[in-house]
This record gives structure tokens, sequence and C-alpha cells, in this order.
């Protein structure tokens, strides 16, 4: 909508009837969250651009009303909870919609009571927001909405940063809002599956028009995401697993990552975040940790290039201990995608965004010209021009261009945290893809993601963590290993490696 | 972070935030007027008292090692340029128009002068640890501070975590991409400063943008004023402490005057 003239929504026209729970999906970048935007009057109030066409919201007429006239109406829970926080402390913020209403005290405790029960949050009463992980910080945004009870409830991608259980409790509390107070529910979201018995309607948007609107099929012609990559006899062995690159048929017996006995503590936390993790990653196979949000996941993954150091214990990088390196020195031999990459981003054009990596390793100009070449067509950034500035690129491409920043430090380990978050089906497919094609060139690729499908389809090897420990541990049975790799249904060594891992 | 509120139960952190706001006022107060060593020493251990009753004794001195290059540094030239030269003297000079001089009178003076500081910055470090910025801005709104300062200011207070945590964030990214920040000199290396300031620039903008959505979203007008929904009335704790804040206040000035 800024800078380079873009027509985000063709000529939609749709209404949507109270109580309704319709879902919106479709690839990113297809106008979802500019459709969301127009529901409360932010477009046209809030944002750049002109907007032709009317949008009535509650009986009012978008272009007549400025935003908070919409306030008690359209509860919006955005994608990003963190950034939707006005406050510092999570009463406060459940109170903010009540206060600035300036209703009286008792009016406003008991509102914020009754938003506390309904997500279940009492235990969150009287923390702060920074200590708040994901999740939780996405139930309070809730709260903070609902507290004013709007009869609108409008959500941006709810589902993207959360795991199974908190996606779970997200359907049951929409479930209960639809029954018990027949709230209008209008979700934005990719990951379809979760909504799947709630939906009474399923639009589907492309290119920023409406190209599906439909009643749901019973039958569900969704695909099922809730399930769980859990029990390996569940899963059947595909054919589309059958090109792929077994683990130990490339890779050698050296790990090119170990963990000994990693215990770590966040300063000022009373709980250890990873408390006995011993592990190791091989290369070519795609290892996958999953876990709920704030698991110890990404704590585990700063462990890998010295981004955070452990309290005890010890990892190693192929043989060399990690504690004798420094961070920088370690990303010759880690490349660390960290969640929300895009913020990684600076330089002036895409080229030498993709350079820096390389740059800081010392390679020289020839070499680094030549990777970025390779590097662009390997992450399919080759329909752009190279000297694009990077910050001007949509969502999913900005993500593509911090991947291939870390790529192209041609590490052989690729360790990636969250990498899925906000992608759409196609552009998920798409970087499954890329990573097959990585860990069949003999590389090492860690994932961390509670993104259950898409972990399900590229992962060879799986690790639960739990409150930072690994609860379970088993791997994918591949049609060529299925018979020793299945036996024993998942091996359960709290703390500790499978003994037939290697 | 050191530097930042610690909650807790303690008489201090239940204390209304406008009592605490007075006794910052009079302790800043008690620091600037007088400048007599017994006072000053006195004053500060009254503040040590206070961090170890609200079971923040640790941390208060950890906080307080931040100032320490400034401290070592106003003694230092306290004790060397000062104003209060009487006593023993064991060192002085003449270089060009400095005339630096180290006397007993004058050492003394300046531990009070390091003593001042460490009371006005102890007052100051145990308010913040104290004190949640929110109902800090709460009180403020309660004595009828107009609500879009208050806003702002309770914004300024806890963005700044917000803050340090892109930061953190970005130079985790960089430093995953090879940059080195572990050794050599950030500042000599145009590119390091680059790569850091334009990430937190700019996701300092995103975020603002942000907020400012979502405040309107949730139906923030400016210039509206907005009620609490936890109103501060002081209680027997704030009297407590405010005459024991005057008593103590009464004492200085009488040992300050029978010094004199």
């Amino acid at each position: 909508m800024s800078g380079r003239r873009i027509t985000a929504l063709r000529h939609v026209s749709l209404a949507i009837s109270a109580g309704e729970c319709t879902v919106v999906s479709g690839p990113s970048g297809s106008g979802k969250s500019t459709l969301a935007r127009c529901l409360n009057g932010l477009i046209p109030h809030a944002t750049r651009g002109t907007m032709e066409g009317d949008a009535i919201i509650a009986g009012m007429n978008t272009r007549d009303h400025d935003v908070p006239d919409f306030a008690g109406h359209v509860g919006m829970v955005f994608q990003d909870p963190a950034c939707q926080m006005v406050t510092g402390d999570v009463e406060s913020e459940i109170a903010f919609g009540l206060e600035i209403r300036n209703l009286p005290e008792q009016e406003i405790r008991e509102g914020l009571d009754r938003a506390i029960r309904l997500l279940h949050i009492g235990h969150l009463a009287g923390r702060t927001i920074h200590e708040l992980s994901w999740g939780e910080r996405q139930r309070v945004a809730i709260a903070s909405v609902l507290a004013v009870r709007p009869q609108i409830l409008v959500m941006d991608e709810p589902f993207s940063g959360i795991d199974a259980s908190g996606a779970q409790s997200l359907v049951s509390l929409l479930a209960e809002l639809k029954e018990v107070r027949n709230t209008t529910i209008i979700v934005f979201e990719h990951r379809t599956g979760f909504l799947r018995h709630l939906a009474d309607r399923w639009i589907v948007m492309q290119e920023g028009a409406i190209v599906s609107d439909e009643k749901p099929d019973p039958a569900g012609s969704c695909p099922d995401l809730m399930d769980l990559p859990g029990k390996a006899g569940s899963r059947a062995p595909s054919s589309r697993f059958s090109d792929s690159v077994h683990p130990g048929e490339t890779g050698t017996d050296i790990p090119s990552v170990s963990f000994r006995d990693v215990v770590y503590r966040y300063p000022g936390a009373r709980a250890p975040a990873l408390s006995g993790i011993s592990l190791a990653f091989r290369p070519g196979e795609i290892t996958i940790l999953y876990g709920a949000n704030g698991s110890g996941k990404t704590t585990l993954l700063k462990h890998c290039n010295g981004l955070l150091a452990p309290d005890s214990g010890s990892i190693l990088l192929a043989k060399k201990p990690l504690s004798r390196m420094t961070v920088a020195e370690a990303a010759g031999t880690v490349g660390l995608l960290n969640q929300h990459a895009d913020y990684q981003l600076f330089e002036g054009t895409i080229a030498d965004e993709i350079a820096f990596g390389p740059g800081n390793l010392g390679k020289n100009r020839k070499e680094i010209r030549e990777i970025v070449e390779r590097i662009r067509s390997l992450c399919s950034l080759n329909h752009i021009d190279p000297s694009t500035p990077p910050l001007g690129l949509s969502g999913g491409e900005k993500q593509r261009v911090a991947l291939a920043g870390i790529l192209a430090m041609e590490t052989p380990v690729v360790a990636l945290d969250e990498p899925t978050f906000g992608l759409d089906p196609g552009l998920k497919s798409s970087l499954g893809n890329l990573l097959r094609t990585l860990c069949s060139s003999g590389k090492t690729v860690i994932v961390a993601t509670h993104d259950e499908e898409f972990a399900e389809r590229y992962g060879d090897r799986f690790i639960r963590i739990a409150s930072g420990r690994i609860v379970e541990e088993y791997r994918k049975p591949s049609p060529s290993r299925s018979r020793q790799d299945q036996s024993p249904d998942c091996t359960t060594t709290p703390g500790g490696e499978s003994p037939g891992d290697s | 972070m050191l530097l930042r509120y610690q909650p807790g139960e303690s008489f201090l952190h239940r204390l209304d935030p406008r009592t605490k706001l007075l006794a910052l006022i009079a302790m800043s107060a008690v620091a600037l007027l007088f400048s007599s060593l017994p006072v000053l020493l006195l004053a500060f251990l009254f503040e040590t008292v206070l961090a170890i009753v609200s079971g923040l004794g640790k941390r208060f001195f950890r906080a307080l090692t931040l100032i320490f290059p400034l401290l070592i540094l106003v003694i230092v030239l306290d004790s060397i340029f000062n104003k209060v030269s009487s006593g023993q003297v064991w060192f002085s000079a003449n270089i060009g128009f400095l005339h630096p001089e180290i006397t007993t009178e004058g050492i003394l003076f300046a531990i009070a002068m390091g003593l001042r500081l460490l009371t006005l910055v102890g007052i100051s470090f145990l308010f913040i640890m104290t004190t949640a910025p929110d109902d800090f801005v709460r009180s403020l709104r309660n004595m009828r501070v107009p609500s879009v300062l208050t806003f702002s200011l309770g914004y300024a207070l806890h963005s700044t975590t917000a803050l340090a945590e892109d930061t953190r964030q970005i130079m985790d990214a960089q430093r995953s991409r090879g940059l080195e920040l572990d050794r050599g000199n950030i500042i000599k290396n145009r590119n390091k400063l680059t790569a850091l300031f334009l990430p937190v620039t700019v996701s300092v903008l995103k975020r603002s943008k942000n907020t400012a959505d979502a405040m309107q979203a949730r139906g923030f007008r400016q210039g509206v004023p907005h009620s609490s929904y936890r109103s501060q009335v002081p209680g027997n704790r704030d009297i407590l402490m405010g005459a024991v804040l005057f008593s103590f206040i009464v004492l200085l000035v009488l040992l300050d005057w029978l010094l004199i």
C-alpha cells in the first residue's frame, strides 16, 4: 500500500451475518490482513493508501466513523501479540479497554475478572507482560479484547505462533463465544484444520479477491492438521519420502553438534530452561524439535552456536568444544535462523544482505559473488532483482531473504527457529523441499517448530521437549528402514539419547 | 537487567506510589541540601535499611555498582579539586590555573559527595525497583495529570523492556550471521553499527505503528479522561512511612545543626 502502488483488495463484496463463524484463508499476500484492517476502520483511517467502496460494520460506515468508534463493537486480535500490548502488566492490559471508556471502578473490576475467567488466565494476573511467553501474551491479548464484550471478534492468524494444545484451547474458547455469547467470529488463518468443526463459512482469497466462499463440507475437505506426529504406527510410510535421503546414508558417525548433559538457567529464573540435555545431531537428517511454547526449544537452539552458554555440561561442534569459540566463529559451522528473522535485515540490497554472512566469515569478493548467485536460485529469489532493498519486500519474501542470508554462510549445520511462522502452505512446501535438498547434500538440519503438519511432512527424526527435558524421541519410519526403526514405538529416554540412534 | 521493577509484596512494594514519590523527593532534597558527612551517611544507611526490609538488599547493591565508575570519578575529583580544604595537607601543586590539593578535610568532603550521589541514586533505584510502572502511572492519573501525559509516560516506561528485548534479538541474529561482537571494537567498524542500529530503528518504528493501531482499535482517544480499575487510597502503611520519613528528616536537621 505504500511505496509501490499495489492493489491489495480487488472488488471485495461480502456480507457476514451476526453469530456466524467465518474463516478466511489464502496464500501470504492475498489481502487477508488488508481485509481484516477494513473491519474496524484501520483502513482507511490509520493506513496509507486509498480505499474505494464502503465497509459497513455493526451498522456504521467506516468512512464516517473513526477507529475508536468501532472499539466497542469489533474486537481485533492482531497477529503478533507482543505488538498490541499497550501497558506493562497483565491486569492493566486487560483493564485498558474499560478504563479508557471511563467506566466506574466496580464495573472495570467485573469486566476484568470476567475476561480472566473466560481465558483461564488467573495464574497470569499480577505478572508483567515481558515475562510472558508468546502463547500467554496471546491469551492476554484476547482477554483484553473480550473484556469490552464486542459482538464481533476478528483474529489475524491466531494459530501461527501457538502449539497444538494452545490451539485446542483457543478453538474451545471460540466455540464457547459462538454458542454462549453468539459472537460473530472472523478468523484469518492459514492453518485452517483447527477450525474445521467450528466454521460456518470458508472464504478463500487470492490476489486480493475472494475466489471461493462456501459452507464447509462436513466430510472435511481441508486437511486436519491436529494430527500430531505422535505415534509412529499411525503414520503410514508414504511414497513422497521415497526419493529423500535417509539418515545414515550420507552421514558419518561423527555428530556435527552434540550436547552432553547441558543445563541452563536464565538469570533470575526459578526453574532451569534446559535440564540435562544430551543429544547429537548428525549430517544428512532433518531433526525436528517440538513441544509446547516455552518448553526450551529456542533455548536449545541458541546453545548450538553459543548465543547462550550452558551452566554445566558441554557442547561439541564436530569435535571442537563450543566453549572456546565466539558466536561469530561458531557461525562458520552453525547457521542459526532466529525466530522472526526479518528483523535482522538492514542492507541496502538483497545481494548485500545475502553477502553479509559470507563477508563476516572472511570470504573474498569473487567467492561471495558466486555464493550470492547460487543461494538466490536455491532460495527461489531469482525473480526478484538483487538490487531491491529487502526492507520493502513482503513478509514471506523477507523471511526467504533472511534464510538466504543464513544459507549463504554454507555452514554444515543449519538450525531454524519457527521458520514456517506466517508462511502459507505454498511457501511452506517450498521451504520444506529446500530443507530436503540441503539435507541430501549432507548438511545437518535442525528445525524447532510447533507446526505439526510441516514437521511430519519433512522431518526424519523427532525430539519432543517439555520443561527443558527430552521426553520423547523417535524417527520417521522410512520405506527402506521401517522395519528396524518402527519396532520400538518410540524411545522415551528422559534427558538422554536413545540408544539405537546412530 | 539490574535496574527494573522487581515484583514483590514487601512494605515498600505495597506503599502508595504517591507516598514513594514523596519519599523520593524528600530524600533527594536531603541529599542535595545537606553536605556534612554524618548526615549523608545516615541518609544512605536509611535507604539501605529500606532496601533490606523490602528484601532487595542484594539487588540494591548490585544495581548501585552500575554507578561505580561515576562514584569513583566524583570522589577522586572532589578530593583533588575541592572547595573545602583544611587540615593536614598531603599534596599540593600549581599546574597552570589548576590548583590540585589533597587534604584530610578535602578527602572527607569528597566522601560526603560520594555519599550524596549514592543517596540520590539509591532512593531513585528503590523507587524504580519497588514501583510497578503502571501503578505509578495510575497514581499520576489519580492526581489529575492529563491522560495523554500519563499514558505516554507509562508506555515509555515499559517499552524500554520491549526495546531491550528487540535489541537483544537483533544482536543474536547478527552474531549468528558471523558478526563479531564478542571481540574487537564495535565503534570502529561502521558496518557493525549499521547492522545493529538499522534493524533496531526499523523494529522501533514498526512497534510504535502497531501499538498505535492496537490502541485505536481498542478505543483510545486523545484528551478523553480515563478511569482506573484500582483506585489507590493511602492506608496505615503510608501514614507510617510518612511519619518515619518526617521524623528521620527532623533528626537529620537536628544532627546537622548540632554539628555546626
